[in-house]
């Protein structure tokens, strides 16, 4: 078997390199959101590229100050969403990872993550002056029927707009193919995760962060599904660490991907971030019941950040008794504002299940927001007053 | 509001112009638009964390303090995240009243028209639980009648697209639209025909005595901002505010299905930055505008971190700096009444600059 | 021989330009801004009269701008420093196509024409970043004098990156940068290009100016540190005057000079 190291160096280098290609053979290129549905556009033969993944990709090469600069929209950076400002500034700047994202044909989004996605990619597509289209997800909806039928129609409107723009047609035997395999490798990846439910832990989250890009950017390939088998059997085989068993925290929220690590330096073998249920959020649920563009409607309407409050804050309760959760370190990203709303509300939820939190605010991809001191501070207390309660 | 609770089986809250007041009058309720500055304690607004519009966290202060105690239920839009934060907050932290969310489409085609008018009916069901009072089409496409008569109303005070000179200053006329959803509907719709008819008697009146603007924005409801623009030497002629005139483009057909055409008029009212208009559509739209205007400036009113008006200002700007149209962009806090020294300079400053034009 | 009066109130400093017919400087002054602005400038315009030798009666007009300048209750007419800085500035060179100021409390960038008329404006709104204060309150972290700042930057060898633009973060991330032994001079040099880049963030909203010499006013343009940042940030050699801070005040007393200009003949004809 491959290692899993190997299929991910490939499947990194090939997914830009091909995107290149792409735009060279003439291939039709849209730039999507985290969690549009991938399968049809890829159905009807679309090069799909996320620019969220490669401000991701930007942010870790420490590029964010220089790029913001050069986006033309520093002075609004406290204001936009740091991938945002990220994308408009990969248009201007020369020294880009893999050269840069091409041009793309279209945009397509969905508001299932936040409502910045929308206003973010009809400012894009202005710049660009090329057609843009948007899926309606309302958030919270408790009417099943109605609003799985809303997003349907949503996608055969889709699906004629992107006929309209490239002549290609859907393959419906190649959707089905396609949402099959993001089944699967999503409850492969959400597998991944749960090796780290024993005790001590296998493996720290920031490791399992590496792990990301192909659920994201190649969910129903063959080669995403093949990666996160490989890894799973190498997480399951690894032996169990000598380590004193640590004390176990769950990162709820963003990464900071402009650190090494993705999280603040001050882990060690006593406090170890075991679960970040950031990553859990490309585990989508696709229903066992339905098929095809009835499937899709119901796992993209309920991404995480589409939830009510109540839903949020009981699966973080869950994955708190799950992976035997001792204390949990909220990221406030002040970039996705939809997120905020969940802090106050899961810090009462934790304080009736006795489990101390604390909260750190900062940036996902801007470090002009991260204060390293007063970070190390805070977890500093933090950890103080954990040791006092275990 | 004691009144109003009186007279009716209580007051809605609601936000944003998504929401169909005609539905919450049918059911007996009294809608009120919550806006302005409530009694706070100053804590408060740091409860909900920044960059949430500053709309959002002085009214999540005010909903703090108790200050808002006194609607019987609030019915949300999901135009934007702030106010999903202000909504979930408003249910996790505090004790509200039933916090209703009415899901309306980004869109405006007939799928999004379908939706919304399902949306529309599961309300009124809601309310018509609430309150414990039933509606006909018939009461309901009498209520939607007296809404269109504000409408009908109030597009009488603004030039556009005569570009008459109004018989009323900008900050009076965006006041009246402002009054419109606090107020008791007929009282109102008394008074607006009342003005309505006394100024059009009177003939057209040269008011534009400055240099003549266009607000934007979302909802401004800082009359004393836009008092103070006026008083620094500048007319506001038109505006494109929640307020203003996107309270009042098009009426409800009263002909086929209401909560259909409901549905369509809501969605249909004209561009808004919460939602996905055709981008072209959307353009030609506000180029044709300011070209029928001829402003000599557009200022922006933005709420402090504002996500929808502050992209709206981004891409109009471009626009604007093509056709040679001078732009300022105010933010403003909400819980702030006085104008700033800061804004006071950037107003007088830009008044100055279009002076020596 | 008739005079004309500027007074720019600013948020630390209170400056006075007197201007004669020719619109030749016939004195300046800098004082600290008091509690009571309009004190301070009454007892500051006592003060020149006396030194200058010459009467109430032959200061034809009195002008004011800045913050403060509604509260200067002894004067004829009041502009903002908008419009002061751009006729100061054009006073002083007719190629100037840009104004930029960095004060106390705000920076602004602005854009004139041919003529001298100000055809775009961009101040800061968010917070202290990217002024004066920041530098204020950062330099007193590392206890340095505003005064010494230039002159200690400029032996910098060192291009260190501050990543925070708030006023807070960066005195955390200075002690830090201090306990790790990075030099003063490297760390001022950072501050520097901290500021120049919130400068450059205003530049990069304003599209009317694409060519022309920029000008640099303000306190801060004495700081020789700042001025060969902001010329390496913004990629193009900035113009100080002699003296710096006070063309907002030769701005508006010239200004009023020229409105006043029309009456004047007509009076003496």
């Amino acid at each position: 078997m491959e290692s899993s190291r190997s299929i991910r160096g490939k499947m990194f280098t090939e997914h830009y390199h091909s995107a290149a290609q792409a735009r060279q053979d003439g291939k039709p290129i849209a730039y999507i959101t985290a969690f549009t549905p991938v399968e049809i556009l890829k159905a009807m033969g679309l090069v799909c590229l996320y620019p969220e993944s490669y401000a991701v990709v930007c942010a870790a090469s420490n590029k964010s100050a220089d790029m913001i600069q050069a986006s033309g929209m520093e002075a609004f950076s406290q204001d936009l969403c740091s991938y945002s400002l990220l994308s408009f500034g990969a248009e201007h700047y020369e020294k880009l990872p893999f050269q840069g994202l091409p041009q793309p044909d279209m945009l397509i989004a969905a508001n299932n993550q936040c409502g910045t996605t929308m206003l973010w990619f009809r400012l894009l597509a202005q710049k660009k002056n090329i057609p843009l289209f948007i899926i309606d997800y309302p958030a919270a909806a408790d009417d099943q029927p109605s609003l799985v039928n809303y997003i349907t129609q949503q996608y055969e409107v889709l699906v004629d707009f992107v006929k309209g723009h490239t002549g290609n047609d859907l393959n419906t035997s190649i959707l089905n193919e396609q949402i099959e395999r993001s089944k699967k490798t999503c409850h492969l990846w959400k597998s991944v995760h749960e090796v780290n439910k024993a005790r001590p832990a296998r493996i720290e989250a920031h490791k399992i962060i590496d792990a990301l890009f192909p659920i994201v950017v190649a969910k129903g390939t063959q080669q995403a599904y093949d990666y996160y088998d490989a890894l799973l059997n190498e997480y399951s085989q690894m032996a169990e660490q000598d380590t004193v068993d640590a004390v176990r925290l769950l990162w709820h929220g963003y990464p900071m991907w402009f650190l090494p690590n993705k999280f603040p330096l001050c882990f060690d073998d006593e406090f170890q971030v075991v679960l970040n249920d950031y990553t859990l959020w490309w585990s989508l649920n696709y229903p066992d019941d339905s098929s095809g563009m009835e499937a899709l409607a119901a796992a993209y309407s309920d991404t995480y950040l589409n939830r009510s409050i109540q839903r949020k804050v009981e699966e973080v309760a869950d994955l708190i008794a799950d992976y035997s959760i001792d204390g949990v370190i909220c990221h406030v990203n002040r970039s996705c504002r939809r997120s905020l709303a969940d802090i106050n509300p899961l810090r009462k939820r934790l304080h009736q299940l006795s489990i101390p939190s604390v909260t750190i605010e900062s940036d996902m991809a801007n470090p002009s927001f991260y204060s390293d001191e007063q970070v190390r501070l805070r977890i500093e207390s933090f950890r103080d007053a954990l040791r006092r309660v275990l | 509001m004691r009144d109003m609770r009186s007279k009716t089986r209580g007051i809605s809250g609601c936000f944003s112009n998504y929401i169909p007041e005609e539905v919450i009058a049918a059911a007996g309720f009294h809608p009120l638009r919550i806006i302005g500055r409530y009694e706070t304690s100053s804590h408060h607004s740091q409860s909900l964390y920044a960059p949430v519009c500053s709309f959002a966290r002085d009214i999540f202060a005010a909903a703090a303090s108790g200050a808002i105690s006194f609607v019987s239920n609030v019915i949300f839009p999901n135009s934007c995240d702030s106010l999903k934060v202000l909504q979930q907050m408003w249910e996790s932290d505090l004790t509200p009243p039933p916090i209703h969310v009415l899901l309306h489409p980004i869109q405006a085609d007939d799928p999004s028209v379908r939706y919304f008018a399902q949306q529309i009916e599961k309300l009124a069901d809601i309310l018509k639980n609430g309150s414990g009072l039933s509606f006909t089409d018939l009461q309901l496409a009498d209520h939607i009648q007296r809404y269109n008569q504000t409408r009908q109303l109030l597009r009488k005070l603004y030039p556009f697209p005569d570009n008459k000179p109004p018989f009323l200053k900008g900050s009076d006329r965006i006041a009246l639209v402002t009054a419109a959803m606090i107020m008791d509907r007929d009282e109102y719709n008394q008074i607006l025909g009342q003005i309505v008819a006394e100024g059009l008697s009177a003939g057209s009146v040269e008011r534009e005595t400055g240099k003549r603007i266009m607000v934007m924005g979302p909802l401004v409801d800082n009359l004393q901002l836009l008092e103070t623009i006026e008083q620094l030497g500048a007319s506001i002629v038109a505006d494109d505010v929640t307020n203003g005139s996107r309270y009042f483009n098009l009426d409800v057909d009263l002909d086929g299905n209401l909560y259909e055409n409901l549905a369509k008029r809501y969605l249909r009212s004209g561009p808004s930055p919460t939602m996905n208009t055709d981008i072209c559509d959307d353009e030609r739209f506000f180029r044709g505008r300011v070209t029928d205007l001829n402003p000599d400036g557009i200022i922006f009113i933005n709420q402090k971190f504002c996500e929808p008006h502050l992209h709206n200002y981004l891409a109009k700007l471009e626009i604007l700096k093509e056709m040679k149209v001078n732009a300022l962009m105010l933010e403003v806090e909400h819980n702030r009444t006085a104008v700033s020294e800061r804004d006071l300079l950037r107003i007088e400053s830009f008044v100055e600059m279009l002076g020596e034009g | 021989m008739n005079y004309y009066l500027g007074i720019d109130v600013g948020s630390s400093y209170i400056k006075l330009a007197l201007l004669d017919d020719a619109e030749t400087m016939a004195f300046q002054d800098v004082i600290q801004r008091g509690a009571d602005i309009d004190a301070s400038c009454r007892a500051c315009f006592d003060e020149m009269l006396n030194r200058c030798q010459i009467d109430r009666n032959q200061i034809e007009g009195i002008i004011a701008t800045g913050y403060g300048r509604k509260q200067v209750t002894f004067c004829d007419d009041v502009i903002t420093e908008i419009t002061a800085l751009a006729v100061g500035s054009y006073a002083i060179d007719r190629t100037i196509r840009c104004v930029i100021d960095i004060g106390g409390q705000d920076s602004k960038v602005i854009v004139i024409d041919q003529f001298g008329k100000v055809l775009d404006f961009m101040m800061n709104h968010k917070c202290s970043a990217g002024t004066g204060k920041f530098l204020e309150v950062t330099s007193a972290s590392l206890g340095v004098p505003m005064e010494q700042l230039g002159p200690l930057s400029q032996e910098s060898d060192k291009v260190l990156k501050l990543s925070s633009i708030c006023t807070v973060f960066a005195e955390s991330e200075i002690i830090s940068c201090i306990a790790r032994g990075e030099k003063k001079e490297d760390i001022i040099r950072a501050l520097h290009r901290t500021i120049s880049g919130q400068v450059r963030g205003l530049f990069s909203q304003i599209n009317s100016f694409s060519d022309g010499t920029i000008v640099f006013v303000g306190g801060l343009a004495l700081n020789d540190g700042m001025i060969s940042e902001l010329s390496e940030t913004l990629k193009q050699r900035v113009l100080v005057p002699p003296h710096p801070q006070f063309v907002g005040a030769c701005g508006a007393a010239i200004f009023l000079r020229r409105k006043m200009e029309p009456v004047l003949t007509l009076q003496g004809t």
